[in-house]
């Protein structure tokens, strides 16, 4: 009870009722609106306007007006509320002046009454000592009654008083009630609420518009959400109007942007909105700390407080999603279709369209990949889309940069471990998921490179991910459990490698994959016989340029996924269901530094 | 399919007449706060209701923003449309 014992009937009356009244004008200016929403839909009749474009304008503008129509109820509703709290509080005010008058008439009355009472207690006193007649003592009992009745009037006044306490509690409780009762709050009501706690159960139990309110009035709840079965939430959105589709992006860009089920190019409006909510946090974050100095290293982000450091990650990180954003001259159109609030954030960047490509593949990369390095991975994203395009003309083709895990460093011994794998695994999984259940029509594939083999091999173990075709190049290994191409959920797998040569020696070839599969936790090599794949040139120099070390891209255009590669080539026909055209791998022989370092151990022995 | 239009004046009354909702469903009304409302507790209570109010019409806004973008668009792209033709048989 948050009652002031000392004023119960505290509140300012009419401010009160004029807000009461502010909200039945509220709902007399939205029954209008809703009339005039109503014309807009008469107005345009069949007569006047056929065709598609005509239905979905009277179908968002009659569910308007159903909100609007709902609005003006639940604004008179609240305003019926103010208006009874109101009155009540002026009826308790009322009651508070009544009783503090006749509280402070009895108190000098009873005040009164003492006084007198004193004086004949001294007549009387005097008397006795000088044996004089008096009637002193009489009235002095006489007053002790009156001053009992007294009393008992002010205690009654007092009981009176804690009553009226009670009631201005009554009076408040009825109030909160009435706000938070449904008709009120309508559907977010508590008592409509409760037991809704689940994603699936908010998007069959809400509006897209009370899923808006609750977005930005409880982004917590309204969270829950993100963990939603792909398939409902693809059915669910697809059947949003386009104005239902953007009030809950503005109101939860961060949800709806990597919301799996959620269609892409609606994904990229959100994070890109988010995207720019991100950047003027840090901004505003560093900006502060110039002017007020950094302290502690930590100052306030306007929605949380993230410290200098980890601003300036994320500044760095955003402006290399906005780089890898930049579509080259003359390339794909780009999709921001991931994005995450960490320092630096995790991303994704699609070249192409997701929502209506025929054939689709994420490529995930390996260790030392970040936000930081996405405008190189997008790059070979591109070259691998070029060729899909070039050996796969008929169809639509997209390719995602994928950069959804937080890979490994480089140097660092937690690339020979799974921990980083696995938990990339539970996010390429996801994305996967969310694409299978968004675009089933569409061909999926997956290409990965060094560590990001381990994590995609792992995420292809899942039991609701499938794709058409799994390409691995330059494998840092798989763990024990793949050791067979059959223990992946896909319909075809490659793999290339280039030839395996220490980081000392000046032959060409791949210097870290051999590393990361002899000493680590994922040994298992993809183009080892006993494991089953398809195998593809990378080095033979037929069809394309060899491949001449472990990374994507080189300044030498030697990488796996550099432009005119043999390896880029056989990654281009192998996604695109050409994999009958993919050139044969090499048996890789030993270079004079190996042939050397053996016969060195031969004559040792 | 592109939609037919035979009276573009009708599409852009339609427009306006979404439009002349937008300003009801700008927040105006002023804050009660706990001195005013006389109790901590319903003022939290009326804030709730203000927060849902706020986010609802904003909503509403964007929704009613976008609605009225398709007759909009549709006239501006029949007219276009008219141009082109008119052009065609000049």
């Amino acid at each position: 009870m948050t009652v002031n014992p000392a004023d119960p009937g505290r509140g300012d009356v009419a401010a009160i009722l004029a807000a009461s009244v502010q909200r039945v004008l509220k709902a007399a200016e939205t029954r209008e609106a809703h009339a005039s929403v109503l014309a807009a839909i008469a107005g345009a009749s069949p007569e006047v306007w056929t065709g598609l474009t005509r239905e979905a304008f009277v179908a968002e503008a009659s569910a308007l007006a159903v909100e609007l129509a709902e609005l003006a109820t639940r604004l008179d509703a609240e305003g019926d509320a103010l208006s009874a709290y109101g009155r009540g509080v002026q009826a308790i005010k009322d009651e508070q002046r009544a009783l503090e008058l006749r509280r402070a008439d009895a108190a000098a009355d009873l005040a009164e009454l003492q006084r007198h009472k004193r004086t004949a207690d001294v007549e009387h006193m005097t008397a006795m000592a000088l044996v004089a007649p008096s009637d002193a003592g009489e009235r002095s009992a006489e007053l002790a009654g009156y001053i009992a009745e007294a009393q008992d009037d002010i205690a009654g006044l007092n009981h009176q008083w804690q009553i009226l306490i009670s009631d201005r509690d009554a009076v408040n409780r009825a109030c909160i009630t009435a706000l938070s009762g449904e008709e009120v709050l309508g559907s977010l009501a508590p008592s409509r609420m409760r037991g809704v706690t689940s994603g699936g159960g908010l998007i069959a139990s809400l509006s897209p518009t009370d899923l808006a309110v609750l977005a930005r009035t409880d982004p917590a709840l309204f969270a829950k959400i993100a963990g939603t079965d792909p398939q409902k939430v693809n059915d669910w959105w697809t059947g949003l109007a386009a104005g239902e589709r953007a009030a809950l992006i503005h109101a939860s860009p961060a949800i709806i942007g990597n919301l799996e089920g959620v269609a892409y190019s609606d994904r990229d409006t959100a994070n890109r909105l988010w995207f720019d909510q991100q950047l003027k946090e840090v901004r505003d974050v560093l900006n502060d700390a110039q002017r007020f100095g950094a302290g502690s290293g930590v100052v306030g982000g306007y929605r949380e407080e993230i410290s200098i450091g980890d601003a300036l990650t994320r500044l760095h990180g955003l402006e290399a999603v906005e780089k890898a954003l930049t579509a080259s001259e003359r390339g794909a159109a780009r999709f921001l279709i991931s994005l995450t609030g960490d320092s630096p954030p995790l991303a994704a960047v699609s070249l192409g369209n997701l929502d209506t490509a025929a054939n689709v593949t994420y490529a995930v990369p390996g260790m030392g990949s970040s936000a930081l390095t996405l405008p190189d991975w997008a790059a070979s994203a591109e070259n691998v889309l070029r060729a899909q395009q070039f050996a796969d003309s008929q169809r639509e083709h997209a390719v995602v940069a994928w950069v959804g895990y937080l890979a490994p460093p480089v140097g660092g011994p937690q690339v020979l471990g799974t921990d980083y794998a696995r938990a990339g695994a539970d996010n390429l999984g996801a994305a996967l998921g969310g694409f299978s259940a968004t675009r089933p029509d569409a061909s999926l594939n997956v290409l990965a490179h060094s560590y990001g083999t381990t994590t995609a091999s792992i995420a292809l173990t899942a039991s609701d991910v499938h794709v058409s075709t799994f390409v691995s190049i330059g494998s840092a290994g798989l763990t024990p459990s793949i050791d067979q191409a059959s223990d992946l959920h896909a319909d075809n797998v490659f793999a290339g490698q280039a030839q395996d040569v220490w980081a000392v020696d000046p032959a060409p070839g791949d210097q870290w994959a051999w590393f990361g599969r002899a000493f680590s936790d994922h040994p298992v090599n993809p183009v080892g016989d006993s494991f089953g794949a398809q195998t593809f040139g990378v080095d033979s120099g037929v069809s394309g340029t060899a491949v001449t070390d472990h990374g994507v891209a080189t300044e030498g255009g030697t990488g796996y996924l550099d432009a005119n590669t043999e390896s880029l080539w056989n990654v281009a026909n192998a996604t695109t269901g050409h994999g009958d055209l993919v050139t044969a791998a090499v048996d890789h022989e030993p270079t004079p530094f190996q042939e050397a370092l053996i016969e060195g151990l031969s004559s040792a022995y | 399919m592109a939609d037919v239009v035979v009276d573009a004046s009708a599409l852009s009354a339609a427009a306006s007449h979404v439009c002349a909702a937008l300003p009801a469903l700008a927040w105006d009304l002023r804050e009660l706060d706990a001195g005013t409302l006389g109790d901590a507790e319903v003022a939290d209570a009326i804030s709730h209701v203000t927060a849902q109010r706020k986010a609802r019409v904003a909503a509403l806004a964007e929704i009613a923003d976008i609605t009225a973008t398709y007759p909009i668009q549709v006239a501006a792209g029949f007219g276009q449309l008219e141009d082109h033709i008119v052009r065609s048989l000049q």
